[in-house]
């Protein structure tokens, strides 16, 4: 059986296979993907030789295996103008953002654009792997490669392991199989099955048995958070799993062609070309710099967002500084010493503790309601101001249009308005909840509709806020915190303010806030004069009938 | 379910067939041939028969001097009271609000210049008399109307006659202003308003004259007013504009100004721009420039400046003048925790100014 399948003892692309373990990873390939630092390459050989695909299954893959090579050659050519448009618009955005005197509308305009085009970019590109690999699940794989391929998880130290031969095997694999192997599927190895169990599979901890302390169910919880938070991600933004990112990737070309006994098509080619050294034009090291710094941009911005949000003092600032530097000193001794995580967690958890203490009830508010965000969050950038007419939030906007339309538009208005809440803010929602959603806002809207103009103004608000949902993402990532606070992890205090970035940023305001002429800018000339009745009050009579 | 068909009411646009409404003003003078001098506001416009106002609001209709702005606000609200911005009166309550089109001041930075400056009837706008207004509020608990978004004074006659009849009904009546009124429509509006807000926008005439198109005298004038010869509660806004009036040497003459002529205890409430209208390419105030101008009002001897339009902020919170203590915390409009007996502090028991409850 094993001849006709096409692993990678199959094709002899593990020299030294002879001497390794049936779907055993040979040690010097270890070492070398130690020494080079290339476990993608592994985990790819790696899934590879445990799904041993057959021929067949090597011919149905191929066309699907080129479409995503052309896919990656397309997406690295949009990725550097992507990467330039960000690259000359994030600076002025971020120095703009630093002074906290609001954005230039185009300087903001061209900013989100870029942001918006490398997002977007990401989402089309994960987009399409993801429905490659759902065709390669569907029409490539049998049942049994399927589960496994689900199941699998890159794991350096289970091939390290494995490597050594300290993992158990061979004679052991057979009692660890799962039911379908125990079925009798054919075409995985036992290799395949044994990792089900294994220490890196990702139910791992299913099947343990339920927690016993209430430590063990905030876990627990956590990871339910954890996954739910997943879903809602994988479905607002589709991106391959371990199977696509493996198997769809250039690493595998040598192992799929040889398998086939065909040549690699040039678009193939020039894929791997891409995944090693980027293009001549646009070599890759200098596209990782120039992301790097993208990255580096958009993370500045964001705590830029932060430090404007909250309004610290400089006497605040001064103590959110020493707070950060503790935390650094927390985590070196914390390395030197070999000291336990737990150890460290809870000194990040005492000083967050004291930080939020300097914050006022306010910048809490803001604190907790933040968001890593590339704009900042409406009622920080733009607060609604002092004898403000007309600041609606979105839905009471939404609310006010829907008066207007028949019912049959207003029956497309709200399915829009519900599918686009699922890909926004909710996440996946069963029939059930879309139908409440759906009622929810339904009844919204038949209540504004019932009142005249007045009732309407006077209610809009409540109505809005009855009918208004908040980012499921959102609450879980709170709920995250708040049980990672239960178990004394650290939480969103060291994830956004104890980082070099927002330390950086609140030096830089505490020298703004000692200096008002830094933040004052150049003065601007007054030329524009307003109105004026020097000569005469009354407006013409042309003007006022 | 089935969706109601019941076809919504739609705001009014666009002018209508009388935009002039039956009342007429109360302050003016027949001048002869028909024509008129108002006497609203320090404009003193004279106008020929079919003649407005330049606050685009009263027209001279053959000798009778009658107000478009009358059962028709463009904009209405519930908000918070910190909003109108008045911090000592009443905090944490809700207000009903509403604004009419039309102004009596030109201000380049107008943040509602899509109300203010056009016709009452040119812009959307609901039917609302004043019977309504006050049963709305009535309707939802809501214990203060207030009038705001737009320049009370150049809907005077409808705030006044909304202002009256609220006061029948045990309601409050607040009013933010920019002022520009003369003393005696000012003192009997007054007599109806438990509340006044008055920007002081600048401190000079010519700040006054180049950016508002109208005079700070008067201005000043009315701030006296009100505190000298009426019973109601007064507070001070001031906007400060960048390269316009964020110099921090006119900032100190003016809250020295509201020290020595109006009260220390008076709060002053300093707010960011941000840009709008004609100014639109201005930044928004530096929050550093706005701390630096609230120090300077704080040791000109004012005992409880604000800033508004940062949020959150400590200064927006009201602190006991004589331990510090905070005593009211605000996030934006907010309150979010309030520690004051009846605007008493409970550390020194000193009791605050202002309307608490």
């Amino acid at each position: 059986m094993r001849r006709s399948r096409v692993g990678l003892r199959g094709l002899g692309i593990w020299l030294l296979v002879a001497a390794s373990p049936a779907g055993a990873v040979p040690p010097q390939w270890v070492d070398r993907a130690q020494d080079r630092d290339d476990w993608q390459r592994l985990f790819t050989l790696d899934l590879l030789e445990h799904l041993q695909l057959n021929k067949a299954q090597l011919a149905k893959l191929l066309p699907l295996y080129e479409e995503a090579c052309r896919l990656r050659v397309e997406f690295y050519e949009h990725q550097r103008d992507a990467i330039q448009l960000a690259l000359d618009a994030y600076p002025p955005y971020r120095d703009e953002k630093k002074l906290d005197r609001g954005i230039t509308p185009a300087v903001e305009e061209r900013a989100v654009k870029a942001h918006s085009r490398i997002k977007d970019l990401q989402i089309d590109f994960d987009g399409a792997m993801s429905e490659l690999q759902q065709q390669v699940v569907e029409t490539v794989l049998t049942p049994a490669q399927r589960r496994f391929a689900e199941q699998y998880e890159p794991s350096r130290a289970r091939l390290i392991e494995e490597a050594r031969g300290d993992a158990p095997h061979g004679k052991n694999g057979g009692d660890q199989r799962s039911a379908a192997s125990r079925k009798g599927d054919a075409g995985v190895g036992h290799h395949a099955f044994r990792q089900q169990n294994g220490p890196t599979m990702k139910d791992d901890r299913q099947g343990e048995g339920r927690p016993t302390s209430r430590q063990g169910a905030l876990e627990n919880r956590l990871d339910s958070l954890q996954e739910e938070l997943k879903e809602i991600e994988q479905f607002s933004h589709p991106r391959a799993g371990t199977l696509g990112k493996l198997v769809l990737s250039p690493p595998c070309a040598q192992v799929l062609y040889q398998g086939a006994g065909r040549a690699m098509p040039q678009i193939v080619q020039q894929a791997i070309r891409i995944e090693q050294s980027g293009t001549k034009d646009y070599p890759k090291p200098r596209m990782e710099q120039e992301l790097r710094r993208v990255l580096d941009l958009k993370n500045e911005i964001n705590d830029w967002n932060l430090v404007n949000g909250l309004r610290l003092s400089t006497s605040q600032i001064a103590y959110l500084e020493q707070a950060g530097l503790a935390a650094d000193v927390a985590r070196a001794q914390q390395q030197a010493n070999r000291a336990p995580q737990q150890w460290l967690d809870t000194e990040l958890r005492r000083l967050e503790v004291a930080a939020r203490a300097v914050l006022q009830p306010g910048q809490r508010k803001v604190l907790d309601g933040f968001s890593t965000c590339f704009k900042g969050k409406p009622n920080l950038r733009d607060p609604v101001r002092i004898g403000q007419a007309n600041n609606g939030t979105a839905l009471e906007d939404w609310l006010e249009r829907a008066r207007t339309l028949d019912d049959e538009s207003l029956q497309r208005a709200i399915e829009h308005r519900v599918d686009s809440e699922e890909k926004r803010l909710l996440g996946p929602m069963t029939d059930r909840e879309r139908d409440g959603r759906v009622r929810m806002l339904r009844s919204a809207t038949v209540q504004a509709r019932g009142m005249d103009d007045v009732d309407f103004a006077l209610n809009r608000t409540d109505l809005a806020k009855s009918a208004g949902v908040v980012s499921r993402a959102f609450e879980i990532n709170k709920e995250m915190d708040k049980v990672r606070a239960e178990l004394g992890e650290p939480g969103k205090i060291t994830r956004l303010m104890f980082t070099d970035g927002f330390r950086a940023a609140i030096a830089e305001r505490a020298r703004q806030l000692r200096n008002p002429q830094l933040a004052r800018g150049a003065p601007v000339a007054g030329e524009i004069k307003a109105e004026n009745c020097d000569r005469s009050c009354a407006l013409p009579k042309s003007e006022s009938k | 379910m089935a969706v109601a068909s019941l076809a919504p009411a739609s705001r009014a646009t666009g002018a209508a067939a009388d935009p002039v409404s039956e009342r007429e003003v109360d302050y003016y003078e027949s001048l002869p041939g028909a024509r008129i001098q108002c006497h609203v506001c320090p404009l003193d416009c004279t106008l020929e028969d079919g003649q407005t106002c330049f606050c685009r609001t009263r027209t001279n209709v053959s000798g009778r001097l009658r107000t478009r702005a009358y059962n028709n606000p463009c904009a209405l609200r519930v908000e918070a009271i910190e909003k109108t911005p008045l911090n000592h009166f009443r905090p944490g309550s809700k207000c009903l609000t509403l604004g009419v089109g039309g102004c009596n001041a030109r201000c380049l930075y107008c943040q509602n210049w899509e109300q203010s400056q056009a016709l009452p009837e040119e812009v959307a706008r609901f039917e609302l008399t004043p019977q309504r207004a006050v049963q709305a509020a009535l309707d939802r608990d809501i214990d203060t109307i207030a009038f705001n978004y737009t320049e009370p004074v150049a809907f005077l006659e409808y705030a006044l006659d909304i202002a009256k009849l609220a006061k029948t009904r045990k309601l409050n009546v607040v009013c933010a202003t920019a002022g520009f009124i003369n003393p005696d429509p000012l003192i009997e509006f007054a007599k109806y308003v438990d509340a006044f807000v008055v920007t002081i926008k600048g401190f000079n005439e010519t700040f006054y004259h180049d950016v508002l198109g109208i005079r700070l005298a008067p201005v000043l004038l009315a701030v006296k007013t009100i505190r000298q010869r009426t019973a109601s509660w007064l507070e001070i806004a001031h906007l400060i504009v960048p390269a316009h009036n964020d110099d921090l040497k006119q900032t100190r003459e003016l809250c020295a100004w509201v020290c020595s002529e109006v009260g220390p205890t008076t709060p002053v409430h300093l707010a960011r721009f941000v840009p709008a209208y004609k100014l639109d390419t201005l930044p928004q105030t530096p929050v550093p420039v706005l701390e630096e101008a609230l120090r300077a009002a704080r040791q000109t001897g004012l005992k409880h400046a604000y800033l508004a339009n940062v949020a959150p902020h400590p200064a927006a919170n009201t602190c006991c003048p004589r331990c510090s203590r905070p005593l009211i915390e605000r996030g934006g409009f907010d309150v979010l925790k309030r520690s004051d007996d009846h605007g008493q502090c409970p550390g020194c028991r000193l009791t605050l100014p202002g309307v608490w409850d």
